[in-house]
């Protein structure tokens, strides 16, 4: 009785890391078609990039690095080409230093190679700037304040784009934005809503990392963004409501084995705990 | 005065920011752009000092002869030969991370994979600690239990229909743990716990019916919704506002001079 015990509530976690590395292998090579069901957050956000016309203005921020890529790269990719096949002007921008710059710069690129649009008229990379708050109460008056140039170095109304954005009084500023959208991993996206979204009314929504999700809701359910990518499950669902098969919908396959293990090691842990109890 | 000219200092900023936060007319307006442009300017520099402080750090572990200097020189090297090819890809390329950089290749070949992988390790030690930590000690932590399995069966495909077997298992276990325990206690204590373990033997049994098994497996992407927009909104929000007031108050701690720790 005491081996059985032992084997339920002791087990080594070289074997927990064993079983679950091959759960999250072997379904990789399936790629079995998976059903889903959107969340209403999910589809608020889709609507909104869904309901740019041609001419609006979308600011992108990537507040994110590498570790968040699985997460959010696809939404990104997906939000990007919804943008572009409507003729939506796309400005990018960063808190995040090189890591927001890479995701960032080789996603748009990639992007706007596939869909043949050009630098300067259909999109503008604005760069990094460090500072979060400073730099979002900054473009509240003008972008050139903040971005006199470009990620390129080119002042940025030297280009076709910033034209066509601005009105009559020459001034980009958030006045000129139709929404954003936040690529988040950190904490630059509670600022824009807290900083952005509550003093200059900017309609918002973001993608974010599934362990930073629940923080979202409360802003969500305030109305104070219009949606919400929340995790691999967002980027699966965003996918699903774009009609794309991207990586999300790849590596959404193995968050099931994952998850069913993970749930069958807390059973058999929790068999061993009460039946010692009572045993006791 | 080495003390009293910062606490002036940040005193006289700290009331100044306030009041431009909250009156949007000319001259605040003009007076927080300044201050804004001034923050990012300091922010760089703030970068600057990080960087001198990481390379210090380490330089010094190395001039010490400590146990694990090798990683502290991979750093310093990394550091190095990162900074040298983003210059070189800056001037052949005009930018390090445009396509075709070889500086991009750097990042997605080198950088990614290594972040990715440092990142990864997280669910296997989720997994490991969530074996070991998450036990039904009493009602709370079996509340917490029952509500992060639906939760985490709720945002897969499929989760429904897989969390039924475990319900099921955890259901009778939960039951027979209750039912046991109420031959501890006397009066109402012994009678709750009694009617609690005949709930969950009842819940485990009837999911041998496939109609009601069915329906659980159905309700589960509902449950989980309801669960993260309720009860997470209600104790994000409390948790939220606590620190909020923690912060406004640690601030006007700052602002008048009680809390001086950012001097020494």
């Amino acid at each position: 009785m005491k081996a059985i015990l032992d084997f339920l509530t002791l087990i080594d976690r070289r074997v927990i890391y064993s079983v679950l590395i091959f759960s999250i292998i072997i379904p990789l090579f399936l790629k079995p078609s998976l059903p889903t069901r959107p969340t209403q957050e999910v589809i608020g956000a889709y609507n909104a990039v869904e309901s740019l016309k041609d001419g609006d203005v979308l600011l992108i921020s990537t507040d994110y690095g590498p570790s968040a890529y699985p997460e959010l790269q696809p939404v990104y990719e997906v939000v990007l080409e919804q943008a572009f096949k409507k003729n939506v002007k796309v400005l990018l921008m960063t808190h995040w230093q090189f890591q927001g710059l890479i995701v960032g710069v080789s996603g748009i690129e990639k992007i706007a190679k596939k869909l043949d649009k050009k630098y300067g008229e259909d999109y503008l990379i604005l760069g990094f700037k460090p500072g979060a708050v400073g730099v979002m109460v900054g473009l509240s008056e003008d972008f050139r304040n903040v971005f006199p140039n470009d990620y390129y170095g080119k002042p940025i109304d030297s280009y076709p784009i910033y034209k066509d954005i601005v009105g009559d009084d020459d001034v980009l500023n958030y006045k000129d934005i139709d929404l954003l959208f936040g690529f988040e991993a950190g904490a630059t996206g509670d600022f824009w809503v807290q900083i952005v979204q509550a003093r200059y009314g900017v309609k918002m929504a973001f993608s974010v990392t599934a362990v930073m999700a629940p923080g979202y809701f409360p802003y969500y359910q305030a109305k104070q963004v219009v949606g919400i990518v929340g995790g691999l499950k967002g980027a699966f669902d965003y996918e699903s409501l774009a009609k794309k098969k991207g990586l999300a919908s790849l590596i959404m396959v193995s968050q099931i084995p994952a998850h069913t293990i993970i749930l069958l090691f807390i059973l058999l842990g929790n068999v061993g705990f009460i039946i010692r109890r009572i045993v006791k | 005065m080495q003390t009293q000219i910062p606490v002036i200092t940040t005193f006289i900023s700290g009331i100044l920011i306030m009041a431009l936060f909250f009156i949007p007319r000319d001259p605040f307006t003009q007076i927080e752009q300044l201050t804004t442009r001034w923050y990012i300017i300091i922010s760089g520099f703030a970068l600057l000092l990080g960087i001198d402080s990481l390379i210090l750090y380490h330089w010094r572990k190395i001039r010490r002869g400590d146990k694990d200097r090798i990683y502290s020189l991979i750093l310093i090297i990394s550091f190095f030969i990162a900074l040298i090819w983003g210059i070189w890809a800056w001037y052949k390329y005009g930018g390090p991370f445009v396509q075709n950089s070889s500086y991009l290749w750097l990042f997605q070949n080198i950088y990614l994979p290594l972040d990715a992988t440092m990142f990864s390790l997280l669910a296997f030690f989720i997994a490991s600690a969530a074996y070991r930590a998450f036990r039904a000690r009493n009602l709370e932590s079996t509340l917490l239990l029952i509500s992060a399995a639906i939760v985490m069966m709720g945002r897969v495909p499929f989760g429904g229909v897989i969390f039924v077997p475990f319900f099921f298992a955890f259901s009778i276990l939960t039951g027979v743990y209750f039912l046991y325990i109420a031959t501890r206690y006397v009066g109402l204590g012994s009678i709750l716990r009694f009617f609690v373990g005949l709930l969950f033997i009842f819940l485990g049994i009837s999911l041998f019916f496939p109609e009601f098994s069915k329906i659980i497996s159905q309700f589960i992407p509902s449950l989980s919704d309801w669960i993260m927009q309720y009860p997470n909104n209600a104790g994000q929000r409390a948790i939220n506002l606590g620190l909020i007031l923690g912060s406004i108050a640690f601030s006007l701690r700052i602002i008048f001079g009680i809390e001086r720790g950012y001097i020494r």
